[in-house]
């Protein structure tokens, strides 16, 4: 790319073609004046927090959200563009507990899709209310909302709030793999539960994802307890390769198990699998592991 | 004889890195011909990958070689130094300065060097995705830098307010992407911060070998061994990240395209409009944490999104000519905005300052330094994020974008 | 716990008619009521929004006002905090500044406002209702109108009056504190010395309590790495590095200990302890740490009465808490709930150091 006429071109470019507009909801939100004093003025109760006449586009993104006789595409879109209006932080403040409310509103639409992205919404900000519809429909009090997994993957957005117990009754049920791997997720938060954790990395019965989603519980958790372990993995040619991709990789990115490249031994045994390892991705962490500086 | 190159952009290791602004180079020639005599010596851009161009003056339109004569008692000459733009490297040692005497054609001076742009993430050879990769895995393996404060940090309230829904909200991702660059520089010097384009198709970001692409709950998956495999953030494990709206190997849809977003006006508090559209919409292109303020920089995809919008930004600059701070449509001339948001205020984190109405608590310290550079400074104002790449002049920040020259078109300019 | 719950909420709602019994709600502020044990951080915040604005109907007591005031000051649930304003509106005898911490309340607030009914326990009110924003401007509409109306009937120069918590005895607990109280809910000062018990430090030290805590004067603050409210464990221990520093360039500053204690000791290991302290400022050597208890934390708990609350997997609700212990590791000074000045920490452990 030379230099020399490429704003010229790019100047072209922008002249000659048909222009695309902001959402004009997002516009007239991002243009809103911004305060001098932050929350402190718009506190007075003098002042009116939702300025302007005419009617307010956010406030109709609020009502096209909540209408659940609009298609759902349309509701679809309106949720996003009031999502893209929460990134303007003061300037949705006025809108903040009517959004809420129609969220509640939608996390129980007949429409799957739309009622699944309200949950997340909800469940990312922590809301109790949302807790409770997971929590009832994962306990047969209502019917379920979401699938299992993704409910218990919502549950622990909040690691103050109700995912431990539901985490620990999933594993024991073992009914569904994708809520399993949610579930042992939620455990990393858990000292309790490094020994559940440990058992389910080294248990060769179980599926090569459930058994790596335990290991980055456990590394997240207590790093002292993952490190002999994954070491043991990568060394045990019987091992699922997967696992000991997976393993080696954690070793070799992560400073705190630098550590390991001191022994001899291990360093040896991870030159040998380089060696013998078929290309893909358990060859590739070797690479990784034996090119990686220690820091 | 020989001849001793300086250059004042160099890492801890000494080894030299560029961006499309000039640096300063001094050249003195070491067991020469003494007093009064001079060595005639060609400045050669002799580099495989990144090339380079070379001129007497601080400008963009150098050329790739440059006839000297090096004073014969040591002195040293002058010259400026940058990588050219469009051809950045894609490794360490891809950038060459020789001095090569003219003469005899000997080589006096060899000098490897790499010319480190932040680019399109879709575009990274295998090796530059893998160097990023790796240094965000350590990074993020520490846990430390920009991934422990991220409750403190983005949560609604106070925090939130310093850094959006204001005219501040592009500088301060400016220097909060900044921060995070040079963090993984101080891991691995020759990663620099790739973009992701959302206004067009980056298949090769959204595959199990990048960013990892979800499963139908949205639990994103990487190939096993992946550096990102382990990622935990704010005692989450792992990375949810639905793509609701659009399949890997398309283009997002509903959100303004670059050229649209420059054509928002030629006034910054025109452009700023985009911290609705594209920037809010694309992290509403996604299902999970990326979506929501608070929790979207548990994603890693978060700051090659903003990276992009950091280019945008930078693009529109270059192409409005609005760099300057002295210039009213530059920056928000209006005001005073919420304190963090005008010209010459600090920002928050990096100024340390907790009184109201600021956050009652700054985690994370001051802005991370840099070898190569000592702009902005540890706490860094509003102002000194707008001329980064230091073109009225003063120093620059040591990051480009691969599609933002130096400055503007001197035909056109 | 679904249980104690609803028996709770009947005796709060119960209590609203009866305002001669309101004492048994500011003991159901406290973290330590049995009514908290396994709730999670929403649910306890709701709570407490729950009693807070009971006192709306009952008219707020003086030994409330702390909580009140805290709430106001730090808190970051906006049903709570409403609950805290219209508690407010509840006092005949407002402390000083209580507009401005309206003011303060309603900007934290507002990024996470939501519809409001204290009227019954519930979760989120129609869309019909009054918002949590809403619900803390109309406090400082009625303050305004209150203090237009009646001279000096509100926001008196003079500070807060806080007086000791009564003892009350409730079906969910009595933790509130008796004699010897400096402010709402703390342990009896100049008491016993404090546990021996075994901790750990930042850096994987494990030492006495008494090895850190006897033989010289020492400010001990306590928090937990996970804590979801930046303007407590975050702005603590951005205080305590500020204290240090204070200390670093006083005569006694090297007679005095600086330390910080997580209350979640089982997830807070060392290394989260040193990346957390680190990242907010703390210098750490032998005389400043922050310092898990290895075991016996409840003897530390019992030792300090600490205003704590837990759910099924961590912390569900805190007060902010600094003490200051002599050379003998006893209580010399509390202060509770109120955010603290590190001028005002300095000065009372200089008396002691």
């Amino acid at each position: 790319m030379a230099p020399d006429g490429f704003r010229e071109a790019y100047a072209d470019a922008l002249d000659n073609r048909p222009r695309e507009r902001p959402r004009p909801a997002l516009a007239a939100l991002a243009r809103r004046p911004s305060d001098a004093g932050g929350a402190f003025q718009s506190a007075d109760p003098a002042q009116p927090r939702i300025a302007g006449a005419g009617p307010d586009p956010m406030k109709q993104q609020i009502a096209i959200l909540s209408d659940a006789t609009r298609p759902v595409a349309e509701r679809e879109e309106a949720l996003a563009t009031l999502q893209a209006a929460a990134f303007m932080g003061p300037k949705f403040n006025p809108y903040r507990a009517a959004y809420r409310s129609a969220l509640r509103q939608v996390a129980i639409d007949a429409d799957a899709h739309l009622r699944a992205q309200a949950l997340e919404s909800l469940a990312l900000d922590k809301d109790d209310y949302a807790r409770s519809l997971l929590l009832d429909g994962l306990e047969g009090r209502r019917d379920p909302l979401v699938p299992k997994a993704k409910a218990v993957q919502l549950l622990a957005h909040d690691d103050h709030g109700a995912a431990l117990s539901v985490a620990h009754r999933v594993l024991d049920e073992a009914d569904d793999p994708q809520a399993q791997q949610e579930a042992v997720r939620v455990l990393a938060s858990d000292p309790g539960s490094g020994s559940r954790l440990l058992g389910l990395y080294r248990d060769r019965g179980a599926t090569a994802e459930l058994r790596v989603a335990s290991a980055t519980a456990l590394h997240a958790l207590d790093p002292g307890l993952f490190e002999p372990e994954a070491r043991r993995i990568v060394e045990d040619d019987d091992e699922d390769p997967d696992v000991r991709a997976s393993s080696l990789g954690a070793l070799a990115v992560i400073p705190r198990y630098a550590s390991t490249r001191n022994d001899p031994a291990f360093v040896g045994k991870v030159e040998e699998i380089r060696n013998s390892a078929a290309d893909g991705p358990l060859k590739t962490s070797t690479d990784r592991y034996l090119s990686e500086r220690s820091e | 004889m020989k001849v001793e190159v300086k250059i004042a952009s160099v890492d801890h290791d000494g080894r030299v890195y560029l961006g499309w602004t000039p640096v300063e180079v001094t050249a003195r020639v070491v067991d020469g011909p003494g007093d009064g005599r001079t060595v005639a010596v060609t400045l050669r851009n002799a580099g495989t990958g990144g090339q380079l161009d070379i001129s007497l003056s601080r400008t963009m339109q150098g050329a790739p070689n440059l006839d000297v004569d090096l004073p014969g008692d040591g002195s040293p000459l002058r010259f400026w130094l940058a990588g050219r733009f469009g051809r950045p490297s894609a490794a360490f040692g891809d950038a060459v300065l020789q001095v090569v005497e003219r003469a005899s054609g000997t080589v006096l001076g060899t000098t490897p060097a790499m010319v480190r742009i932040r680019k399109d993430a879709n575009a990274l050879t295998d090796e530059e995705r893998d160097r990023f990769l790796v240094a965000f895995g350590t990074l993020n393996g520490r846990g430390t830098g920009r991934f422990k404060e991220f409750r403190d940090m983005h949560v609604g309230g106070r925090p939130l307010e310093e850094s959006h829904g204001n005219m501040g909200f592009l500088p301060w991702h400016r220097t909060y992407l900044l921060d995070l660059e040079r963090e993984l520089q101080d891991i691995d010097p020759t990663v620099a911060l790739p973009y992701w384009r959302f206004d067009t198709a980056a298949p090769r970001v959204f595959s199990h070998g990048f960013m990892g692409l979800p499963d139908p709950n949205g639990r994103v998956r990487f190939t096993p061994g992946h550096p990102l495999e382990f990622w935990t953030t704010d005692g989450q494990v792992g990375i949810v990240r639905a793509m609701t709206n659009f399949r890997p190997d398309d283009a997002p849809s509903g959100l303004m395209g670059e050229r649209d977003t420059l054509g928002l006006g030629d006034d910054y508090v025109d452009f700023a409009v985009m911290e609705g559209d594209p920037h809010g919409l694309a992290h509403t292109r996604f299902g999970g944490p990326i979506r929501s303020p608070p929790t979207a920089p548990r994603d890693p995809l978060f700051f090659l999104l903003h990276a992009n919008v950091d280019r945008l930004w930078a693009k529109w600059q270059w192409f409005y000519d609005r760099l300057g701070d002295a210039d009213p449509a530059a920056y928000a001339s209006g005001g005073p905005y919420r304190v963090g948001h005008n010209l010459s205020d600090t920002m928050w984190p990096w100024n340390g300052v907790t009184t109201a109405p600021r956050p009652s608590t700054a985690p994370g310290g001051t802005l991370a330094a840099s070898t190569l550079v000592t702009a902005p400074g540890p706490s860094p104002s509003v102002r000194a994020m707008l001329d980064y790449k230091g073109a009225g002049g003063g120093p620059h920040q040591g990051f480009d974008y691969d599609d933002v020259p130096f400055w503007r078109d001197p035909a056109v300019a | 716990m679904e249980a104690e719950l609803s028996t709770a909420i009947a005796r709060i709602d119960a209590i609203r008619k009866r305002p001669e019994l309101r004492d048994e709600l500011v003991a159901l502020l406290c973290e330590r009521s049995t009514i908290y044990r396994g709730l999670t951080a929403g649910q306890a915040e709701r709570l407490r929004g729950y009693v807070l604005a009971s006192f709306r109907a009952t008219g707020t007591p003086a030994a409330a006002m702390p909580f009140v005031v805290e709430e106001l000051e730090s808190g970051a649930d906006a049903y709570a905090v409403a609950g805290a304003a219209k508690a407010l509106l509840g006092s005949r005898d407002l402390p000083s500044g209580v507009r401005d911490l309206l003011v303060t309340a309603a900007d934290r607030i507002a990024a996470s406002d939501e519809y409001v009914d204290h009227d019954r326990f519930g979760i989120g009110g129609a869309s019909g209702s009054r918002s949590a924003h809403a619900e803390i401007l109309e406090a400082i509409v009625a303050i305004d109108r209150r203090s237009h109306e009646r001279p000096g009937s509100c926001c008196a120069t003079r500070p807060p009056t806080i007086g000791p918590a009564p003892t009350v005895q409730t079906p969910f607990g009595n933790c509130c504190d008796g004699p010897g109280v400096s402010q709402a809910s703390g342990p009896p000062e100049n008491g016993t010395s404090i546990p021996n018990a075994v901790l750990q430090d930042q850096s994987g030290n494990r030492l006495g309590a008494h090895e850190f805590f006897i033989g010289r004067a020492s400010v001990v603050t306590f928090f937990y790495t996970r804590c979801m409210n930046p303007e407590k464990c975050s702005t603590t221990i951005t205080k305590l590095g500020v204290l240090q520093n204070k200390l670093g360039k006083a005569a006694i500053g090297n007679q005095v200990g600086v330390a910080a204690l997580t209350y979640d000791p089982q997830y807070d290991l060392p290394e989260r302890l040193f990346r957390y302290g680190r990242e907010r400022g703390m210098i750490f050597d032998e005389r400043n740490k922050l310092l898990r208890s290895v075991e016996a934390f409840g003897e530390i708990e019992a030792f300090f009465q600490l205003g704590v609350g837990f759910g099924q997997a961590t912390v569900n609700r805190h007060r902010i808490e600094l003490f200051v212990l002599d050379k003998g590791g006893r209580i010399a000074r509390s202060f509770l709930r109120a955010q603290w000045e590190s001028d005002d920490v300095f000065e009372a452990v200089e008396k002691v150091a």
